[in-house]
């Protein structure tokens, strides 16, 4: 059987929160949070997902794993054994008369039912931002790992701790840290209890939210080693949320940049730093400071104007006109109605009136 | 188990060094003390210790060496003494199970009310307003006047009218726990509707009903005298404290000072251990004060 | 010689808790010098907080100063002043902004009242003069009294009559008045000089109208109203979006070209130090390990704190494996002996766990505080 080359395809993602209010809670407006993005990551990569605060990465990155439910769209997950052999051995067949599936290895993740989910889940994981609160405060460290475990069934009693103190020292903890309570740890450290929870199944798909945000610079070059460390042992793919591009340049293979709930720019990191081509890209680019105090007057920040709008009311057209400092007559246009996301050069797709072909 | 056991000695820590909870933690001690040794101070009335023995007299009897507390009546003159000691008794019954109950029920409403939301949510909460507005004093009136006067109405009448506070406190704070990260992490990793709710909602969100529910054990027994004051909880010549000053109503205006002294006391230091120690309770319970780092 | 602004002599801070006593600042030294944008660099729970706390004297009250000197402008001892003294010199000589704007903002007062706050503290003398003088053309109720009160203000007595005024509502209105005019007045030019837009609609807004990069301008108005001498900007741009810090770090250097004060930048991000300081300190568990210039502290590291640091950070264009600092962070409570970097440092030797090394100059305006450097011992720098 062949294995597919995307691990992830992800097609016109909406996620709208509501917005009740009054005295019939009557819907008042929607926060259009993820607003019809489609991508695709390629197994075994390390994928970015570029953006500042409120733009909807991390509620994308959720909504992929169904830990919310989205609004439209469709996510497909390819499943394979790394031993070549069919893993579909106990998936129901009643979802392949839904036509949820096409082929013996994909998975419609909004559509399967949630005993099926469950069996997908514990090979699509998630390290969130911040340590302090992704662990349950009441619950022992043996406990926290060891919970995937024992809800797979994977093993109990001795066995299990045996396991789990195998993952505390595949992140680099040790097993006097197995009956302690999160409190006791660092912010580093704590990262590395969710890491060892992330992987404790072996799962083949990783989304990262933003990792190392919370994290000291020294702390943060450990966790992104080890993280690299991982992804050669285990065969990882990496969904990689952050709003750091220094990060990004350092981990991404490909990179996409997101503005109030939609892509504007997709491209290989190369091509992203070195040929930006979206206003909001370079305008992102230039804002990163460089420690390399030489840089410093040759720098040349492009400054937006304006806030970022609220993503309830989002301008109409080009979600970005009103702040672009390139804007052209042309982007007049935008007002009616918004430039999609096109193949510019090879790769390389962007979503801006400047670069249309029609 | 080691590190359950450094958080318990940490928060024994924190009582210790805080004065308040210590005189109220004292104030309770004392009460309990009384309780367990009621048999040995006042030998107990059989069959039933609760009712208290009655002596002859046709007034009531200041404090002298043998009734130390004087004596009441005129259901029946007894010795205030002995009604205080194993009123003790009789509060903590009423407390604890009273708490237990209400605690019970409201748990279990407020905690499926607040994990399923939705139209069960609805019901349930309206069903709970029911409740709560159900004047605690005509309900227990209409049970006393239909079903008797027994302590067992007693207790169940303040059931009904308890559980809805806690059914809500305790809803509040399971939508607030159910928005945490750690409870989305769980569902990452499989957790289904209910390992989620009892191990990772529940026991952080019980605390905050645990620690209202501490204070409210010295409210409940204020309860309790106050309707059997008006005469709708225990009978006269019950070793209830509140009955007791109900009967020593009618005597205080004639200088009997003693038949709604003694029992008041021991109201007064019975609400107040528990207030101190609730209120002790909760800073020390509480996870944002802990520890402060900097 | 230049003149210090601020200069931090052996600072000794300890904080005392449940689990003893942290040594949390041992034996900070550092000078602020005129003019100048300093940096203070270090991770989380270096001290690096505690000490700019320590020049504003707003510490926690569990912590005990156990040595040390701050001079203000070399004549005024900070830690020896009197709490109403140095209530007098925060906000107006030596003012301070903070890293959650969103927190260090009053959330029931609007905008304009909150800066009006400072200058009602600390230049209540100009205000009162501006508004005599505005009154000149003003001709309202009770207008000679409200003047005759303002001139026994100003004149440091304290009227009966105001009294009075104060007392009854619709009096007291009138009364404060003039002054409210020159207050709104200087609000809004304050927040002009931010760079905030339609500053008469933002003053009448409240804090959680506003976003995060309007809630820091609207901070930092407060903190340069009264052109204090010293800007102490602890994280001011850790909590906002990269566009937006840029903004702030284009404005901050702006108004310090316009303000002539000094700046000590408090941060965990090397880049920004980069971008913005002329001179940088390092600090690690409570002590400074090297100063320097930005640019010779950046292509030239001598400590093997700061060149750990610096192999630690990704950079863009740059391609490099990112190498980490071994160990943790040392506990306050049992700090390493000696140097406390040594279990972590890969050129410790004996000496560094039995002495703690002091600030040297190395080269020129180049300070680095390691036994490895000095005379005596041998080993490449």
């Amino acid at each position: 059987m062949v294995m597919s080359e995307n691990i992830l395809e992800v097609q016109n993602i909406k996620k709208y929160f509501p917005i009740t209010g009054g005295f019939t809670r009557k819907k008042k407006g929607e926060i259009k949070a993820v607003d019809e993005v489609s991508f695709s990551i390629k197994r075994g990569e390390t994928y970015g997902l570029v953006g500042e605060t409120g733009c909807g990465k991390t509620t994308l990155g959720r909504t992929i794993l169904r830990l919310i439910e989205p609004t439209s769209g469709e996510a497909y997950f390819y499943l394979s054994d790394q031993s070549g052999k069919s893993p579909n051995s106990g998936i129901e067949k009643k979802d392949a008369s839904h036509s949820t599936r096409s082929r013996d290895d994909r998975f419609d993740i909004f559509k399967i039912g949630r005993r099926n989910l469950k069996r997908i889940r514990r090979y699509m994981q998630i390290v969130y931002q911040d340590p302090f609160s992704s662990l349950n405060p009441r619950m022992l460290i043996k406990d926290i790992v060891g919970e995937p475990l024992k809800i797979y069934k994977v093993a109990k009693g001795v066995d299990l701790l045996d396991r789990v103190t195998d993952l505390l020292e595949r992140v680099g903890l040790t097993k006097d840290h197995l009956f302690r309570f999160p409190h006791e740890f660092s912010g580093g450290q704590r990262q590395r209890i969710c890491i060892a929870r992330a992987i404790a199944l072996n799962p083949t798909f990783l989304v990262l939210d933003e990792p190392t945000s919370a994290l000291d610079v020294s702390v943060q070059a450990q966790i992104l080693k080890l993280l690299e460390d991982l992804q050669n042992d285990l065969g990882l793919t990496y969904l990689l949320i952050t709003h750091d591009l220094s990060l990004v340049d350092h981990m991404a293979d490909r990179v996409a940049v997101m503005y109030l709930g939609k892509l504007v720019e997709i491209a290989s990191k190369e091509e992203l730093f070195g040929n930006p081509l979206h206003p909001y890209t370079r305008a992102l680019l230039s804002a990163v400071p460089i420690p390399e105090p030489e840089r410093r007057y040759s720098k040349n920040v492009i400054f937006l104007k304006g806030e970022v709008p609220s993503p309830v009311n989002p301008p109409q057209g080009c979600h970005f006109h009103p702040r672009c400092p390139e804007i052209t007559p042309m982007c007049k246009r935008a007002e009616i109605y918004e430039p999609k996301l096109e193949e510019y050069t090879p790769g390389h797709f962007v979503a801006c009136t400047k670069y249309e072909k029609s | 188990m080691e590190p359950r056991l450094k958080e318990l000695r940490f928060n024994l820590y924190r009582i210790r060094n805080n004065p308040i909870s210590l005189i109220g933690l004292g104030l309770i001690i004392f009460n309990i003390v009384i309780a367990l040794i009621a048999p040995v101070i006042v030998p107990p009335n059989r069959p039933n210790p609760y009712k208290i023995p009655k002596i002859f007299s046709t007034e009531p009897l200041p404090p002298t060496s043998e009734h130390p507390f004087g004596t009441s009546g005129p259901s029946g003159y007894y010795d205030i003494f002995y009604g205080v000691v194993w009123g003790s008794r009789m509060s903590l019954r009423i407390s604890f199970t009273v708490i237990s109950a209400a605690l019970a029920i409201g748990i279990i409403i407020g905690t499926i009310a607040g994990m399923c939301g939705g139209i069960i949510d609805e019901v349930l909460m309206r069903t709970t307003d029911v409740f709560f507005a159900l004047p605690g004093l005509v309900l227990a009136m209409a049970v006393a006047s239909v079903l008797g006067r027994t302590i067992m109405n007693l207790m169940g009448a303040l059931i009904i009218t308890w559980w809805p506070g806690f059914a809500r406190l305790i809803r509040g704070e399971v939508l607030k726990i159910k928005q945490e990260t750690y409870v989305e992490a769980a569902r990452a990793v499989g957790a289904d509707f209910f390992t989620v709710m009892f191990k990772h909602v529940l026991p952080n969100a019980i605390f905050p009903v645990i620690i209202t529910a501490s204070m409210n054990l010295g409210s409940i027994v204020m309860a309790a005298a106050t309707l059997s004051f008006l005469g709708l909880g225990a009978e006269p010549g019950t070793a209830e404290w509140g009955a007791i000053i109900s009967e020593g109503r009618n005597w205080m205006l004639q200088g009997a000072w003693w038949t709604t002294f003694f029992p008041g006391m021991a109201i007064f230091i019975y609400v107040l251990g528990w207030n101190l120690l609730g209120d002790a309770f909760r800073d020390i319970l509480d996870p944002k004060l802990r520890r402060t780092i900097l | 010689m230049t003149e210090n602004v601020v200069e931090v002599r052996d600072l000794k801070i300890n904080f005392t808790t449940y689990e003893g006593i942290m040594k949390v600042l041992d034996g900070v030294n550092l000078r602020i010098r005129k003019g100048e944008v300093l940096g203070l660099v270090g991770e989380t729970g270096c001290g690096k907080t505690m000490t700019g706390r320590a020049i504003m004297r707003i510490l926690p009250s569990n912590a005990i100063v156990v040595n040390g000197e701050i001079n203000f402008e070399g004549k005024t001892e900070l830690l020896k002043l009197k709490e109403d003294e140095m209530r007098n010199i925060r906000g107006k000589q030596i003012s301070m902004i903070f890293q959650e704007p969103r927190r260090a903002l009053h959330p029931t007062l609007n905008v304009g009242n909150q800066i009006s706050e400072v200058y009602e503290l600390h230049m209540k003398e100009e205000i009162l003069k501006t508004a005599l003088k505005e009154m000149d053309e003003y001709q309202g109720p009770f207008s000679n009294t409200i003047r005759g009160i303002y001139a026994g203000e100003l004149e440091g007595k304290k009227p009966v009559l105001k009294k009075i005024f104060d007392r009854i509502p619709f009096l007291r209105g009138s009364l404060n008045e003039p002054k409210k005019g020159v207050l709104i007045d200087k609000s809004r030019k304050m927040l002009g000089m931010v760079q905030i837009p339609d500053p008469e609609r933002v003053s009448e807004q409240y804090p959680h109208e506003l976003s995060g990069g309007m809630m820091q301008r609207v901070l930092i108005s407060i903190a340069l109203a009264c052109n204090p001498k010293l800007l102490i900007a602890d994280e001011p741009t850790t909590s906002v979006d990269v566009t937006t810090q840029a903004k702030l770090l284009d404005l901050i250097m702006d108004l310090k070209k316009s303000y002539g004060g000094s700046i000590l930048l408090i941060t965990h991000n090397l880049a920004v130090v980069a971008e913005t300081c002329d001179r940088v300190c390092v600090m690690y568990a409570g002590t400074i390990v090297e100063e320097a210039e930005t640019g010779t502290l950046f292509n030239e590291p001598i400590h093997p704190y700061t060149k750990g640091l610096l192999a630690a950070i990704p950079i863009i264009g740059r391609k490099k494996e990112l190498k980490s600092i071994p160990g943790f962070v040392p506990n306050f409570l049992n700090p390493p002996s000696g140097c406390r970097f040594h279990p972590r440092c890969n050129l410790a030797e004996e000496i560094c766990s039995e002495k703690k090394p002091s600030l040297v100059e190395v080269e020129k305006g180049h300070f680095v505080a390691c036994h490895k450097l000095l005379g005596g011992l041998d080993g490449d720098v």
